[in-house]
């Protein structure tokens, strides 16, 4: 696999499963992680000079050291300004207060390189196979970043994380962004939630690059307490089977309470894992089956799902099946 | 400040960690942490730290073997008791 940067590595996982063309929370909560992943890069490859201890930026060089996503990124951030100077903090904290047009250049910056190293691409969104979703006619796209690449960098920095060794700087960047942009507990188990929670502390006391970054927040109030609010709910909602935040809030991750209609009563296990199969292909959804049975796993960009028999009260009873995200420590 | 290593010094590497055997292989980090407490996986173990540091070569090619032996249906017991894995 290429070497990508830390900005890269972060938005392969940020930018997977996020809808291509709305600017939901969550997107907008990634997007300022990736933001914050660029100066970061500045800062580990000594691309800002140290000014009356603020960090100055002083403008693209000629000599091709910034890549065309750092570029672009730098640029939405800083508009026409060719030099910047500010303290380390405010410059990760100034990705709160990105807007809209802002965000959607980030996003650009970084989907062009990555759809052009074959790494990331738009496909079908499993909400489009979602009773509603279909009976309404609406069809979603979402980025999928490739699986090779998404597993190496999502499972590499669990190793980082999780493993009783030194950390290098990148991770423990990566651990702030990802723990910023609320993918902890997709990332993490319970279990291993102890394991980072004791990490996090360690690094507080003996890397100076944690110290600076754990005490910051960058995302807005907005988007952080929908966040907080989500994370409380699922630890209060966790049952064997999965987790239920998303049946109280399906408008905020569909993709974890998606409905497919089975077209017939009390369908036997084959009719209903045939049943998902012809809807998944229907909509053109790549997909692998993981674990066939009773309740199949199905893995629907880069996350695994348990395939649940569910019967959705109408003015008359639907069966079929809800997807729900598989629970991280068995998989 | 310690910096991640490009995957030109990982694969000039005698050892590696065990995150870089997952980028390396692209195995799942905890399908590696239970080969390597199983035994199937030897590694060095620094006094100073307790970075594990396996053998780059040999593990890659071990990793390798598990998975087409796992392919063929056999279980980790099996796998254990192959004469690769004595």
């Amino acid at each position: 696999m290429k070497d990508l940067g830390l900005a890269q590595d972060v938005s392969l996982i940020a930018l997977n499963d996020q809808e291509v063309k709305q600017m939901p929370n969550s997107k907008r909560a990634s997007l300022r992680g990736m933001a914050a992943a660029v100066i970061l890069e500045f800062y580990l490859n000594d691309y800002f000079i140290m000014e009356n201890d603020e960090w100055v930026y002083e403008g693209k060089k000629d000599d091709g050291s910034l890549t065309a996503y750092q570029d672009d990124v730098i640029t939405a951030m800083l508009g026409k300004k060719e030099r910047e100077k500010k303290s380390f903090s405010a410059w990760l904290e100034d990705v709160k207060s990105l807007s809209k047009n802002q965000l959607a250049q980030v996003e650009k910056a970084f989907v062009e390189p990555l759809k052009n190293e074959l790494l990331l691409e738009e496909i079908p969104s499993l909400r489009s196979c979602d009773l509603e979703f279909e009976t309404a006619g609406i069809s979603i796209n979402v980025y999928w970043s490739h699986s090779d690449a998404y597993t190496k960098i999502l499972e590499g920095f669990r190793a980082d994380v999780l493993e009783e060794a030194p950390i290098t700087d990148e991770a423990v960047s990566m651990l702030w962004l990802l723990k910023e942009s609320g993918f902890f507990p997709e990332i993490f188990s319970k279990h291993e939630m102890n394991r980072v929670s004791e990490r996090l502390q360690e690094l507080q006391s003996n890397s100076p690059l944690a110290k600076q970054l754990f005490s910051l927040d960058i995302h807005s109030f907005k988007e952080k307490s929908i966040k907080g609010f989500l994370k409380k709910k699922k630890e209060v909602m966790s049952t064997q089977v999965g987790t239920g935040v998303n049946f109280i809030f399906p408008e905020l991750q569909r993709s974890e309470a998606v409905f497919i209609d089975t077209q017939e009563y009390f369908a036997n296990k084959d009719a209903r894992l045939n049943a998902v199969i012809n809807a998944l292909t229907k909509h053109r959804v790549p997909h692998q089956i993981i674990r066939e049975g009773g309740v199949p796993i199905i893995q629907v960009n880069n996350t695994w799902y348990d395939v649940v028999p569910f019967t959705k009260q109408y003015r008359i009873p639907v069966h079929g099946v809800q997807f729900r995200r598989h629970p991280l420590s068995t998989s | 400040m310690s910096r991640q290593r490009s995957m030109e010094k990982i694969m000039a590497s005698e050892f590696v960690t065990i995150g870089e055997l997952v980028r390396l292989t692209g195995s799942r980090y905890s399908t590696l942490k239970y080969y390597t407490e199983e035994g199937m996986l030897p590694f060095v173990q620094e006094e100073e730290n307790l970075t594990r540091r396996f053998p780059r070569v040999k593990t890659m090619a071990r990793i390798e073997k598990i998975k087409e032996l796992r392919k063929q249906g056999y279980g980790i017991a099996d796998i254990k008791a192959h004469q690769t894995f004595q």
